[in-house]
């Protein structure tokens, strides 16, 4: 990971800069370079009194620190900001923790000094040195130090994914696996009739127990596959040739294996208590084009969300077409997602303060709707969390993907809402 | 005098599972499915337990802050505790170890092996 082609970029005419980011409305820093304690660089602005615009980056593991430097001539409090914005100008960007990205930083730079440029409200030094910032931010060197910085991230934050998958997700079903396979064993090693019988009782339950466990670690395994497959997507590399899929069927498919799984991944209580109602309405024909593998991946994921939040355990899917697409809304009778998560469940490892306590069957991890989102997208579609819903309940999760020409037409072209 | 262990892990099958080894070992388990279940267990006026089995990745209060409350306590602090973890980072464990755990055990693991590095610290 080279960083000295970006220190150099800001290090030249640090004086003009920090005019600069006065001029753009954050003048209220100068710019400073940080080496100490692992920081890479720090950029300090800020219209005065406001939040710190100050970013800087650990070169060793990415952590965002945000830090208010001293201005030259005024001295301010050093202190952490957690949490980071996009400020309205696009000159520095706030981020969450863990999701900092230097490529953005560097992207932000250009529409701001380019506005700038082009209103010509730069002279001297400041011109000088917007268009130079400019230059850069074209330059091939750069695009490469981007790209090359976004692919390492990338591979670091899908390790530590699918480490976390790994060590969460199949570990402990593998103990349980191991733990109940030996108590077979010993239950099968008695010597009488009674203790024989109580074995054979011990012996059903052990087997269930292993087949649910199994059930989950295969579940683990695809979501794995699915992590590094994103990744291959993000990348821009092709997923494949898509198929022509048949929407109704899929979701049907979907359903019976949900159906059949219940037991496994929530407990026979449970499954006595849920059920899963499909229904469809409007066109013909709901056919979509894309993989049919990571279709069925993405409703698996928030059907199984469904059942698991589910209070009272039903959960319905409706399919239908809408504005030349197939639509899919997923709802159940649980809780809902509390305000002002509506985008946030779609966050990696986001857990909904509302979801605490409430789910059924085992916890889950927090990928299972990033990836779902993920893959809808890479088919052109959207998946959403949409206030409202049908039964009046809290909301559904809608699947919106484009129909296939001939499906289109099939379906009147206008299509027919729910 | 039976031993009695604690067992605090959120994940029902492996309490289940470590419930049924220790009870074939005669020894008399108590579960709770979190860390505040398992502190409230601690606190609630029954005899200590001889071991507390812990798991370290927990909704909630994790493993981790359980053991660091235990050991601040100085009720609680003599008794012996053992990691259970599903975590490959060593760094997560040897935290443990310097809070004052006795020993930790990795998912999956071998029945005979728990049981082995239990009784090793039952005293």
């Amino acid at each position: 990971m080279n960083y000295a082609y970006l220190q150099n970029f800001l290090a030249l005419d640090r004086q003009a800069f920090a005019l600069l980011m006065r001029e753009l409305g954050y003048g209220a820093g100068a710019c400073y370079l940080l080496k100490e304690r692992n920081l890479t660089m720090v950029l300090d602005s800020g219209p005065e009194g406001a939040w710190p615009a100050c970013v800087g980056f650990d070169t060793n593991d990415y952590t965002p620190k945000c830090e208010l430097r001293m201005r030259l001539g005024w001295a301010r409090a050093k202190r952490n900001v957690p949490s980071v914005k996009l400020w309205p100008k696009a000159c520095l960007f706030y981020f969450p923790d863990q999701e900092f990205a230097p490529t953005k930083l560097i992207f932000a730079l250009q529409p701001a000094t380019r506005a700038l440029l082009k209103l010509g409200t730069l002279d001297g030094p400041l011109e000088a040195t917007a268009k130079r910032i400019a230059q850069w931010a074209d330059s091939a060197a750069l695009r490469s130090f981007v790209s090359e910085v976004s692919l390492d991230e990338q591979l670091r934050r899908l390790t530590s994914d699918i480490q976390t998958l790994v060590d969460h997700e199949l570990r402990t079903p593998l103990a349980a696996i191991t733990g109940f396979s030996y108590l077979i064993g010993e239950a099968s090693a008695v010597g009488n009739a009674k203790e024989l019988e109580r074995a054979r009782q011990s012996l059903s339950e052990y087997r269930v127990i292993i087949d649910a466990q199994a059930k989950r670690a295969l579940n683990a395994l695809e979501k794995i596959t699915l992590a590094l497959r994103s990744t291959s997507m993000q990348a821009g590399a092709p997923i494949g040739e898509p198929l022509l899929v048949d929407l109704n069927t899929l979701v049907e498919g979907v359903c019976q294996q949900m159906r059949g799984d219940i037991i496994a991944l929530f407990g026979g209580d449970l499954a006595a208590r849920t059920s899963i109602r499909l229904t469809t309405s409007g066109a013909p024909r709901f056919e979509v084009r894309g993989l049919p593998d990571l279709i069925r991946r993405a409703l698996w994921e928030v059907l199984q969300n469904a059942v698991a939040y589910a209070a009272d355990g039903h959960v319905n899917i409706h399919l239908y077409t809408s504005d030349h697409s197939a639509v899919v809304d997923v709802e159940d009778d649980g809780h809902g997602v509390s305000l002002g998560s509506e985008e946030l469940i779609f966050t990696k490892f986001y857990q909904d303060p509302a979801t605490l306590g409430v789910r059924r069957g085992m916890r889950g991890l927090g990928l299972g709707l990033y990836l779902a989102r993920h893959i809808v997208e890479q088919h052109g579609g959207q998946l959403l969390f949409v206030r409202g819903g049908t039964s009046g309940r809290n909301g559904v999760f809608r699947f919106i993907l484009p129909l296939t020409a001939s499906a289109d037409e099939a379906g009147g072209n206008s299509g027919n809402a729910a | 005098m039976g031993k009695n262990v604690l067992v605090i892990e959120d994940e029902v099958y492996v309490q289940r599972l470590i419930q049924l080894l220790l009870e074939k070992e005669g020894w008399s388990v108590r579960v709770a499915s979190t860390g505040e279940e398992g502190l409230a267990a601690l606190a609630d006026g029954s005899p200590l337990p001889h071991l507390v089995l812990l798991d370290i990745l927990m909704p909630g209060l994790d493993g981790l802050q359980v053991l660091k409350t235990l050991k601040a306590n100085q009720a609680t602090k003599q008794v012996p505790v053992v990691l259970l973890t599903a975590l490959a980072q060593e760094n997560v464990v040897l935290q443990g170890i310097k809070l004052g755990a006795k020993d930790y055990v990795r998912k999956p693991f071998h029945p005979a092996e728990l049981i082995s590095r239990l009784r090793k610290h039952l005293t």
